[in-house]
């Protein structure tokens, strides 16, 4: 019988630790996510009238009522296609490298000691980098070219990283059956580990542009202009051979500068642009990261 | 070791221990000769000595960490994939006489003539039919035709045609264990090796799937040369006809199944067969 109570008092401070412990992270949970929520409520409510079909297509203005979006957008677009085609290439290249092809030496090492080091670099660094490197160095002037660069650079060790992960997860069974059906190592990648793995790298990607889209320090740094009326050429074009790549060295702005831009005026009208600009940018980042969630998502199912 | 039977294994009359012991009269697909191993500095193989003979099956017996498995992998240079590990001696590969482990010999030839099953059935996160098909891909076979004629040869060798042929699209994780092996194997046999490794292709599965495993080993003796990894010795009683039983990486005793397990040579031999260790 004493035993039996023993063991009952002990059940009882047990689920009143447990309680108390719940509680608590709860507490916690709804302060992180109250301030969040609030954040984004006051953006959306702000923004919301704003956000008709003129403000897609109008120009920034000096009357607030006329401004628009459409040279930020146009311009996020832009340097976004050139970062994918820079950084997803080079940073899912270098991580097979390394993962893959790469022996372990001191050599090796230092790469991977300065690619985890390199995600925690601050951004404005890779601005004044590419600022001397890109715009002065190789003459790419201020760019969309040079922006797409500079931001490429910026994500590249988050998608060199998500790489190696994905690859480093895969079961060592996978490699070896690979290799005893007689793959060589570039068909053993290509054929059997980076569909595989492409769900993980496909998130590290999206991740990496997620965070590109934001950015703003760089971008300034580099020399983005805050204020801009007209849209680079047009990537087609209606003569031979109907694509052109002019607009890879027009000056450019993106969305968040756009709104530094707005929230610096002291009309405040210009502050519920910024907001419905703010709105924007979330909804294209959380596309990105439904879209990241949605392929992940598949490829479980797939796999069973 | 007598006159007698020196008379009867004259290719193999090295200074090897009396362990390995050809018959004269079946062909011989690969000689092991005083095969060493390292991984890294510890040692896992010594100087081992054997013939693996043509369209037998040749079970590698003996007690967890003897060495077995790190000398079938041996056959396919699967060490190679790791940094550290190096290999002594030779493993000649008939009719050519190439040696399988030579620095001079690229990976790549030993693993395209031999096939491999593993422990743990490890299909491709792909249909079945990819499954299957996989070694041809790999071989550069682009022809629909001769695809599927030979992704349905090889899952009727494997035993498995008549429980996937309705689905051959769908993924081959939705396979049972056993099922999952037999895969392995169908896949393992489409390119048609000569030499057929199975690394304990029984330990994951269930009875039942042990039994298809073991009927299908039999009958794919006909066709191919089988080297077969167990830790059940009932089972290398069954389907083999030469047994070489290993110990702390030595080749203990190698002989005619029926000789091994009925009248074995060495006092360890009988000890670890009749369950006295191991």
């Amino acid at each position: 019988m004493q035993a039996l109570d023993r063991s009952l008092d002990r059940v009882r401070a047990a689920r009143r630790r447990d309680l108390l412990f719940a509680a608590l992270a709860l507490l916690l949970l709804f302060v992180a996510s109250l301030v969040l929520l609030g954040l984004i409520l006051d953006l959306v409510l702000r923004g919301a009238p704003h956000l008709d079909l003129d403000f897609f297509t109008s120009f920034p203005s000096r009357r607030p009522s006329r401004a628009g979006i459409l040279s930020a957008w146009v311009g996020t677009t832009l340097v976004m296609v050139v970062v994918a085609a820079v950084a997803i290439p080079l940073g899912v290249g270098a991580g097979i490298y390394l993962e893959e092809y790469a022996r372990r030496n001191w050599l090796t090492d230092i790469v991977e000691i300065n690619i985890t080091n390199l995600a925690g670099v601050p951004s404005i660094i890779y601005g004044l980098l590419a600022l001397g490197l890109f715009v002065h160095g190789a003459g790419f002037g201020e760019s969309i070219f040079t922006a797409g660069l500079t931001l490429a650079l910026l994500i590249l060790p988050i998608v060199v990283v998500a790489t190696r992960e994905a690859l480093r997860a895969l079961p060592r069974e996978m490699r070896e059956g690979a290799f005893a059906l007689g793959a060589d190592r570039w068909q053993t990648v290509a054929m059997f580990l980076l569909p595989a793995a492409g769900p993980g790298i496909l998130t590290g990607i999206i991740v990496g542009l997620s965070r590109a889209i934001g950015e703003t320090a760089p971008v300034i740094t580099v020399g983005a202009l805050t204020f801009i009326a007209f849209l680079p050429p047009s990537p087609v074009g209606s003569e031979f051979p109907w694509v052109n790549f002019d607009w890879l060295w027009s000056p450019f702005t993106v969305l968040p500068i756009q709104m530094f831009n707005w929230v610096s005026r002291p009309q405040p009208a210009f502050h519920d642009l910024a907001a419905a600009a703010g709105v924007v940018l979330l909804v294209m980042t959380l596309a990105m990261n439904a879209l990241a969630i949605y392929v992940r998502y598949r490829a479980r199912r797939m796999l069973g | 070791m007598t006159a007698e039977a020196t008379a009867t294994a004259p290719a193999l009359a090295l200074d090897a221990p009396r362990a390995e012991r050809a018959r004269a009269d079946v062909p011989v697909k690969a000689r092991v000769e005083r095969l060493s191993f390292w991984y890294g500095a510890k040692q896992a193989l010594h100087e081992i000595t054997m013939p693996v003979h043509e369209r037998c099956v040749t079970a590698l017996i003996g007690p967890s960490g003897c060495g077995k498995s790190t000398f079938l992998r041996c056959f396919n240079r699967m060490h190679d994939l790791y940094p550290g590990n190096r290999y002594a001696g030779h493993i000649w590969l008939e009719p050519e006489g190439i040696d399988i482990i030579s620095p001079k010999t690229d990976p790549m030839i030993p693993r395209l003539r031999i096939g491999m099953v593993f422990q743990k059935p490890n299909p491709f996160p792909k249909s079945i039919y990819e499954n299957v098909a996989a070694g041809l891909r790999i071989r550069g076979v682009r022809n629909r035709a001769v695809l599927d004629e030979q992704v349905e040869k090889s899952l009727r060798w494997a035993a498995l045609w008549d429980e996937v042929k309705d689905r051959l699209d769908a993924s081959a994780y939705d396979l049972s264990g056993g099922q999952q092996q037999r895969l392995c194997i169908a896949r393992a046999l489409a390119p048609e090796p000569e030499v057929l490794l199975l690394d304990e292709p029984t330990s994951a599965l269930d009875p039942i799937a042990t039994a298809h495993i073991e009927e299908l080993v039999d009958e794919l003796r006909s066709r191919y040369t089988i080297v077969i990894v167990t830790h059940n010795m009932q089972q290398a009683a069954r389907v083999s006809q030469f047994t070489g039983f290993f110990h702390l990486g030595r080749l203990v005793e190698f002989g005619e199944t029926e000789q091994i397990f009925t009248n074995p040579r060495e006092s360890m031999t009988q000890d670890y067969i009749t369950g006295r260790f191991g």
